[in-house]
């Protein structure tokens, strides 16, 4: 590999709600053209920890940087696509007028619009369900469409927060394919998720148990250290710890 | 640019959204036509009839087209006619004095019948303003006997009152499908 640049740098972020601590003193550092995934049960805290990076949260304490930017920033903000859990999408709208929405909302206009709407669409195979209404969509239909709204704009750090939930494997398998395809062309990809064979796909993985990052490193690491076969194996060992 | 992606989207959701299309659109309309049911009584012709009323001031008279004249000889067959619903009100000259009665159940043939006769009657309404003209009702409500004399000129009032007063007729007999003239009666 060439020279790694830093793209990403959490340092001792904690994040409370009330008295209820949801992150502990995180510290992760992310580079460029890496899918990095953040693997931990539900309620771990990994949502929490994304928001942070998209700078729509603020920690309680701790610092995030971009590219050796503080956020929030508002100069990173085309630099960022965050795909969030819940879809967030005009339902009485269809697919190709939330798209227009949102590449308007970047700037995108005329030729450049249609082209990036036809590669994304394309992308995550809903070229056919354009003009549908969205109300009309599967709910593994939304979250592709959530997906190619966070593509649009051909951002350099993408972030998305369980995207495969509720699409069947195949499908899956086309879009991790596409993942690997956005990593050559130099883009970063952070991926949460709770499913442990997602996580082997990932360059490098972090875990998170009850709001703390309990292991980091490469799937190969990460199992060698534990000797185990498995990504889940090797949760189960950090976790029991 | 970013406002106008807004605006362009919320345009677009308004015009799917077949609820705020109803009571953007829909809503104006059905209020605007029960309203016009209530207050449009302008078109109505009256039935009138005169009794004694002196030659020269039928001749100087605008009769026209908005008004059924009925001639009659005599108050009692004027006063029968009225009683029978054949005339909405009828005029009568006692001497020098013109004077009005109406049938006066439903306001809004009063109103209509009083604005024709304020109309046509120019000696009363426009030359000699402080004349008064008196007007009687021959079923007329306690409300309505208030304005018995009637300042010709300055009917506004009374035609408001009209107005008032047949709404709550037609919200007392709203529902026999909008003949609201014979059944407010
Ligand atoms: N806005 C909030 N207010 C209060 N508690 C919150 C808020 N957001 C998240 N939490 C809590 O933080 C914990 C972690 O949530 P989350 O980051 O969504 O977990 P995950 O995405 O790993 O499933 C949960 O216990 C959740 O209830
Ligand atoms: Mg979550």
């Amino acid at each position: 590999m060439q020279k790694i640049e830093e793209c990403i740098s959490i340092n001792h972020v904690s994040k409370s709600f009330g008295k209820q601590q949801v992150l502990e003193d995180i510290n992760l550092k992310i580079f460029e053209g890496e899918i990095f995934g953040l693997l931990g049960p539900s309620g771990a805290g990994k949502t929490t920890l994304v928001k942070q990076l998209t700078g729509l949260d603020l920690p309680t304490s701790g610092e995030v940087y971009l590219f050796q930017k503080k956020m929030p920033t508002l100069k990173l903000i085309n630099s960022i696509g965050y795909m969030a859990q819940s879809d967030a999408l005009y339902e009485d709208l269809t697919a190709k007028e939330n798209l227009q929405f949102f590449s308007e909302l970047y700037g995108l206009k005329g030729k450049d619009q249609t082209r990036r709407i036809t590669e994304v669409m394309d992308l995550v195979q809903l070229s056919d369900d354009l003009t549908k209404l969205v109300s009309n969509y599967s709910g593994g239909m939304k979250r592709r469409l959530s997906l190619a709204i966070a593509m649009l704009h051909e951002p350099k750090i993408l972030i998305l927060d369980e995207p495969t939930v509720g699409i069947d494997p195949v499908l899956r398998q086309s879009i991790w394919e596409a993942f690997d395809l956005l990593k050559q062309s130099g883009i970063t990809i952070i991926v949460t998720t709770h499913v442990m064979d997602e996580a082997e796909k990932c360059d490098r993985l972090g875990m998170i148990r009850d709001g703390r990052l309990i292991a980091i490193g490469t799937t190969r690491e990460l199992k060698e250290q534990t000797n185990s076969k498995t990504i889940e194996e090797a949760f189960l060992v950090y976790g029991g710890a | 640019m970013r406002v106008i992606a807004l605006t362009k989207r919320i345009l677009r959701q308004i015009v799917r959204d077949k609820r705020t299309m109803g009571l953007l659109i829909v809503a104006p309309i059905f209020v605007l036509t029960m309203l016009h049911f209530v207050f449009g009584n302008e078109e109505y012709t009256p039935e009138i009839g005169f009794v004694k009323v002196p030659e020269i001031i039928v001749q100087q008279m605008d009769v026209g087209d908005d008004a059924k004249i009925t001639t009659y000889d005599n108050e009692k067959t004027a006063k029968e006619d009225l009683a029978a619903r054949k005339i909405d009100g009828y005029l009568v000259f006692e001497g020098n004095n013109p004077a009005v009665v109406l049938e006066g159940s439903d306001p809004s043939v009063s109103g209509a019948t009083m604005k024709w006769l304020q109309n046509a009657l120019p000696s009363v309404s426009k030359n000699d303003n402080e004349q008064l003209m008196s007007i009687e009702y021959l079923h007329g409500s306690s409300e309505m006997g208030m304005f018995r004399l009637f300042r010709a000129g300055s009917c506004r009032i009374f035609r408001l009152f009209l107005r008032v007063f047949n709404c709550r007729s037609i919200v007392l007999t709203g529902t026999y499908n909008g003949h609201v003239r014979k059944i407010a009666r």
